[in-house]
C-alpha cells in the first residue's frame, strides 16, 4: 500500500500554515509598526485599513502556501527505501534507505490528538536535532504501519529475526513502566522548570517595577516604615517564587502526562505528554552512557531520574540526555535500568581518597570568598554575605561525599555533584576519550582529574570527577587501553598522603 | 603506571611557537605605549605606568622565551594499534587516551606560519570530539595521518 506516491493527510496543511504563519508573523508585524507611524498624521482610519488588510492578506498567503506545500509533498516505498518528493520553489527529492533510518518518532498536538493524527518525524545519524525527513500528518493507523514497514524491510528487523523475534516494532511486548497520578504530581512538585521559569520572569517583573512604584502602589510602599517594607519585599518574593513554581510545575505535568516508558525489540519507547503527545524511540544501540540524576528536591525523597545520552537521534525535547524515567526509587531505578537497559549493571563505587577534601572545600570557596569580602566591608548589613562562602564551603564537602567513581566488566561509572547528583555510567566501548589532567597541586598530592567524552547529540557530553587518586586515574588509562579489571589503590590513600 | 608517550614533536615547533608569542608580544607592547602615553599626559601616575611596563617585558619574555620551549617539553605522542596517546599541557598536565576504534577520522592541516617551516598539525577525530598533535614534520604528518587512517579503518561501528 506504499508502493504508489501519496499525500499526507490533508490536515497536513495546518502544520505548514501555522509555520508559514510564524515566519510571516515578525515581518507583518514589522510592517505594520511602521505602517502606523508614518500614517499617523494621515487619516487614522486608513491606516487601520491597511494594517487590517495586511494581517489578512499574511493569513491567507501562509494558507495558500501551505496547500501547495502539502500537495507537494509526496511519499512512497521503493525498493527497502522511502522516496520523499517535496517543495514550493526548490523541488528536492529525498531517497532514505531503510538501513540507514536509526529512529521513526511520533508528535502529536492537541488538535490531531481529536483528529487521531501524528506528525511522524524518520531521524537518521547524519543530522542531529532535525529529522531527516518530516510527513506532517498521518492517521496513527498509518504511521504505525508505515513504520513496521520501514523496519521491515532491511537490517534492522533482519538481526532481530535472528533473535527470534517477530518483525515490526511499535507492539510492544517488553516490559512497561508506566508512570502513576500521584508519582506525576511528585515529578511536578519536584521540577525546577519554575526556577528557570523565574530566571526570565524576575528581570521582567524589575523592568516593571519602576512604572508600578509610580502609582498607588508607589504610594503606598513610601507610607511603609523599614521592617514593613522588608516584610512586604518577602512576602512579595515569596508570592514571586510560589507562582513560578506553580507554572513549572503545570508545565511539568503536562509534559510527563501519561509517561510510559516501553522496551520493545532493541529499542526502549518512550510516550509523553498531554497537550503534545510524543513517542520517541530510542535503539539500544546508539545509548552512549546511562545517566542518573538526582536533583535537589528528589534526592531529599530518594527519587532518581533515569536517561540515556543516545547519539545520531534527535533529543526529543528534552535539554540534557533523554529522559527514560523521570522519578525512580533507586532500587526500581536498578530494576529498570536491568530491564531495560541490557550490560549497564552498577559496580561497587569507590570514594575519593580524604586528602582531595580540601581541594574540594578550597574550589568551592574562592569565588564567593573574593566576592563577599569587599562586599561585606563597602555595604552597610554586607557581612551578611559571608554566609555565601560558608554555604559554598558546606557544599564543597558535600560534593567530595558524593564524588565516586568504579569499574565492572566493561562499565565506567563516574559520579559528581554539580547541583544535583549525576552518575553516569558508560561501556568501555563509548567511551570516545579519556583524558587524565593534573595542575600543579595536584600533581603535589598525587591527585588528578579524569573526564570522559561520549558522543551524544545534540551536544556531545564530558564527565569529569576531579581529584581521584593519581593512580587510580592512570589504572583508568590502562582499561580504557587493554580492558584490564581494576581496584581502587588504597596503598596511596591517606596513610601515605605526601605532606 | 603507563609510561609517556615516546614521540616527540618536531623541534621546530618552538621556534613557530616564539614567533606567534612575538606577534601576540605586539598587542602587549601597544598596551604598554598607551601606558607610557598616558602616564606623559599625567592622566595615570607614573609607578603604575612603569609597573605596567614591567609587567608586560616580563609577559613578553614568558611568550616568546619561556612558554614555546616548556610546551615543546611537554608534547608527546604515541600511536600503536589500538590507540592515540597523547600528553602534553603547560601547567595542567593532560593525559589523553583515544582508542583506536573510536577514531571517524584523520586531517592534516597548516596554516602560513606552519607551512613556510614544512610543518602540519595531525587532527584526530572521534564522534565526541577532536584531538591535536601540533607542529609535526610535513613528512612525519603525513605519515601518521595515513598510518591512523589505515589502523582506524579495521572497524566500524564508531558510535
Amino acid at each position: 500500500m506504499w508502493s504508489e506516491p501519496r499525500r499526507a493527510h490533508p490536515a497536513g496543511v495546518i502544520v505548514y500554515a501555522l509555520r508559514y504563519l510564524s515566519a510571516l508573523a515578525a515581518p507583518v508585524i514589522g510592517g505594520a509598526v511602521v505602517l502606523t507611524s508614518v500614517l499617523q498624521d494621515a487619516r487614522v482610519a486608513l491606516g487601520g485599513l491597511l494594517v487590517w488588510f495586511g494581517f489578512l492578506l499574511a493569513a491567507v498567503l501562509a494558507v495558500v502556501l501551505a496547500g501547495i506545500h502539502w500537495y507537494r509533498f509526496t511519499f512512497h516505498i521503493e525498493g527497502g527505501s522511502i522516496r520523499v518528493e517535496q517543495g514550493l520553489l526548490v523541488r528536492k527529492t529525498t531517497r532514505l534507505s531503510s538501513e540507514r533510518i536509526q529512529s521513526v518518532d511520533t508528535k502529536a498536538n492537541l488538535l490531531f490528538r481529536i483528529l487521531g493524527l501524528v506528525t511522524l518525524d524518520i531521524h537518521t545519524a547524519g543530522r542531529g536535532q532535525e529529522p531527516e525527513v518530516s510527513i506532517p500528518a498521518l492517521t496513527e493507523d498509518d504511521a504505525r504501519e508505515l513504520a513496521i514497514t520501514l523496519r521491515s524491510s532491511h537490517g534492522r528487523a533482519e538481526r532481530r529475526e535472528d533473535e527470534g523475534v517477530l518483525e515490526g516494532m511499535p507492539e510492544t511486548r517488553g516490559p512497561v513502566w508506566r508512570l502513576s497520578g500521584s508519582d506525576l504530581a511528585i515529578v511536578a512538585a519536584t521540577s525546577s522548570a519554575g526556577l528557570l521559569m523565574l530566571a526570565f520572569i524576575g528581570p521582567l517583573f524589575a523592568a516593571f517595577l519602576p512604572q508600578a512604584a509610580d502609582g498607588a502602589l508607589g504610594a503606598y510602599l513610601e507610607s511603609l516604615g523599614g521592617i514593613q517594607l522588608v516584610l512586604v519585599s518577602v512576602a512579595a518574593f515569596s508570592l514571586l517564587l510560589v507562582a513560578s513554581w506553580l507554572v513549572g510545575a503545570v508545565a511539568t505535568a503536562l509534559q510527563y502526562w501519561e509517561f510510559v516508558t516501553a522496551r520493545a525489540d532493541g529499542e526502549v519507547r518512550v510516550e509523553r505528554g498531554l497537550l503534545q503527545r510524543n513517542t520517541r524511540n530510542v535503539p539500544l544501540d546508539r545509548v552512549q552512557a546511562v545517566r542518573l540524576t538526582e536533583g535537589l528536591l528528589r534526592q531529599m525523597i530518594g527519587r532518581v531520574t533515569v536517561g540515556v545520552d543516545a547519539a545520531g537521534i534527535g533529543s526529543g525535547g528534552d535539554l540534557g540526555p533523554t529522559v527514560l524515567h523521570p522519578l525512580l526509587t533507586s532500587v526500581e531505578a536498578r530494576r529498570f535500568c536491568d530491564a531495560m537497559l541490557p550490560g549497564h549493571a552498577q559496580p561497587e563505587l569507590h570514594s575519593l581518597p580524604a586528602r582531595s577534601l580540601r581541594r574540594y572545600v578550597v574550589r568551592a570557596v574562592v569565588l564567593p570568598l573574593i566576592f563577599a569580602v569587599p562586599v561585606s566591608f563597602l555595604v552597610p548589613f554586607g557581612w551578611v554575605a559571608l554566609v555565601l562562602p560558608l554555604v559554598a564551603a558546606g557544599w564543597g564537602v558535600w560534593a567530595f561525599r558524593d564524588a565516586r567513581w568504579g569499574v565492572g566488566g566493561d562499565v565506567l561509572v563516574l559520579r559528581w555533584r554539580t547541583v544535583a547528583r549525576s552518575t553516569a555510567l558508560v561501556r568501555r566501548r563509548r567511551v570516545q576519550s579519556l583524558g587524565v589532567s593534573q595542575h600543579p597541586l595536584q600533581k603535589i598530592a598525587g591527585l588528578a582529574t579524569l573526564s570522559v567524552r561520549v558522543a551524544a547529540s545534540p551536544a556531545n557530553a564530558t564527565f569529569r570527577v576531579r581529584h581521584l587518586a593519581e593512580s587510580d586515574a592512570m589504572d583508568l588509562l590502562e582499561w580504557v587501553s587493554e580492558g584490564v579489571e581494576i581496584s581502587p589503590d588504597t596503598q596511596r590513600d591517606d596513610a601515605a598522603e605526601p605532606v | 603506571m603507563r609510561p609517556d608517550p615516546s614521540e616527540r614533536i618536531d623541534r621546530r615547533a618552538v621556534t613557530v611557537w616564539r614567533i606567534a608569542g612575538a606577534a601576540g608580544s605586539l598587542l602587549i607592547a601597544v598596551a604598554a605605549g598607551i601606558a607610557i602615553g598616558l602616564a606623559a599626559t599625567d592622566l595615570i601616575p607614573r609607578a603604575i605606568a612603569t609597573g605596567s611596563v614591567l609587567f608586560a617585558l616580563f609577559l613578553v619574555v614568558l611568550i616568546v622565551f619561556v612558554v614555546p620551549k616548556v610546551r615543546w617539553i611537554r608534547w608527546r605522542y604515541e600511536v600503536s594499534e589500538d590507540e592515540v596517546y597523547l600528553r602534553h599541557g603547560l601547567i595542567i598536565r593532560k593525559r589523553v587516551l583515544i582508542p583506536m576504534t573510536r577514531v571517524q577520522h584523520v586531517d592534516t592541516k597548516a596554516g602560513p606560519l606552519l607551512r613556510a617551516f614544512g610543518l602540519s598539525t595531525v587532527t584526530v577525530a572521534t564522534a565526541g570530539g577532536e584531538h591535536e598533535i601540533p607542529a609535526l614534520s610535513d613528512a612525519v604528518a603525513d605519515r601518521l595521518r595515513d598510518r591512523i587512517a589505515a589502523l582506524a579503518r579495521v572497524t566500524d561501528d564508531v558510535v
